[in-house]
């Protein structure tokens, strides 16, 4: 089960509104590469894993994630925050406005909703493990291409914090992989 | 909010220099900072389970952790719905994660 911590898992804090800025961010909040598919997709992978790491090591990082939507999910919020009609025109946020108000929804930049075909499990160590480090590559570069974008340095900072995750859960799932190939290799050799 | 090189608050200085609503935002990021280090050290260890430096490193934490809760939640209300409030449910009231201003 979870339980629910009522704190960020990093600070978030934006310098003003910036709908524009907040529209990009957005696909790491329920687009192909963002937290949610990230979070469900470990979560989802773990039920038929062979050996513990790989069980631990999904149900810690897909619990990250959560905690990385959260995160995506304040900085869209904080940066529609006394943002002006005009501006949230000229950003093409209005439709999302007339959608969720303010809320953020699990939507990628250009609008489209969720979809479970964005993520897979095949029930097999070695498949699962090679999407999740093509995920985090994924998530990483959709996260270099947000801070290009971004101006505000709490924005950029909030960016590279999460960026970096990615890059520690590539490597987490690297020595997961690993392990998993010696164990497969162990099995063979009795 | 008053913060040195490691993000700690100097000793001794802060009721002088932070109101109540400053105090419990430190103490809170306190949290957590000690908390992210708990995070990465179970992540590390769930790919190295027999690493001894990392679980020292790991109940050192842990225990920083609990500690610095304990003190929160006598203070501020429960920071999890399973801790401890007294005299009211503080848990609704504290600030919500997303409406901080750091
Ligand atoms: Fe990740």
């Amino acid at each position: 089960m979870w339980e629910y911590e009522k704190k960020l898992q990093y600070p978030v804090r934006v310098s003003g509104p910036d709908p524009a800025m907040a529209k990009t961010i957005i696909t790491q909040y329920g687009g192909p590469d963002g937290e949610l598919a990230a979070s469900l997709r470990y979560l989802t992978q773990r039920f038929s894993m062979p050996i513990n790491e790989a069980k631990g090591t999904l149900t810690d990082i897909g619990t990250e994630e959560l905690a990385h939507m959260e995160i995506v999910g304040s900085l869209f919020w904080q940066l529609i925050q006394g943002a002006t009609t005009e501006q949230m025109k000229k950003a093409g946020l209005d439709p999302h406005y007339v959608d969720h108000g303010c809320n953020p929804f699990y939507v990628d930049g250009t609008g489209n909703p969720w979809v479970a075909a964005y993520i897979q499990t095949k029930g097999d160590i070695i498949a699962d493990l090679y999407e999740d480090m093509a995920a985090e590559q994924k998530a990483r570069i959709t996260y270099e291409h947000l801070i290009q974008l971004a101006d505000d340095p709490g924005v950029r900072d909030v960016l590279k914090f999460l960026r970096e995750r990615e890059v520690v859960h590539f490597q987490r799932f690297g020595e997961t992989l690993r392990i998993a190939q010696e164990w497969k290799d162990s099995k063979k050799a009795y | 909010m008053i913060m040195n090189n490691e993000g700690y608050i100097e000793k001794g200085k802060e009721e002088n220099l932070l109101g109540k609503e400053d105090m419990q935002k430190a103490l809170l990021y306190q949290i957590m900072k000690v908390e992210f280090g708990v995070t990465e050290t179970t992540l590390y260890l769930d790919t190295h389970p027999f690493d001894q430096r990392a679980l020292m490193h790991h109940n050192m934490l842990s225990n920083q952790l609990k500690g610095l809760i304990q003190q929160y939640e006598y203070q501020y209300g429960p920071l999890t719905s399973s801790g401890s409030a007294y005299r009211c449910w503080k848990y609704i009231n504290s600030p919500w994660p997303w409406e901080i201003k750091w």
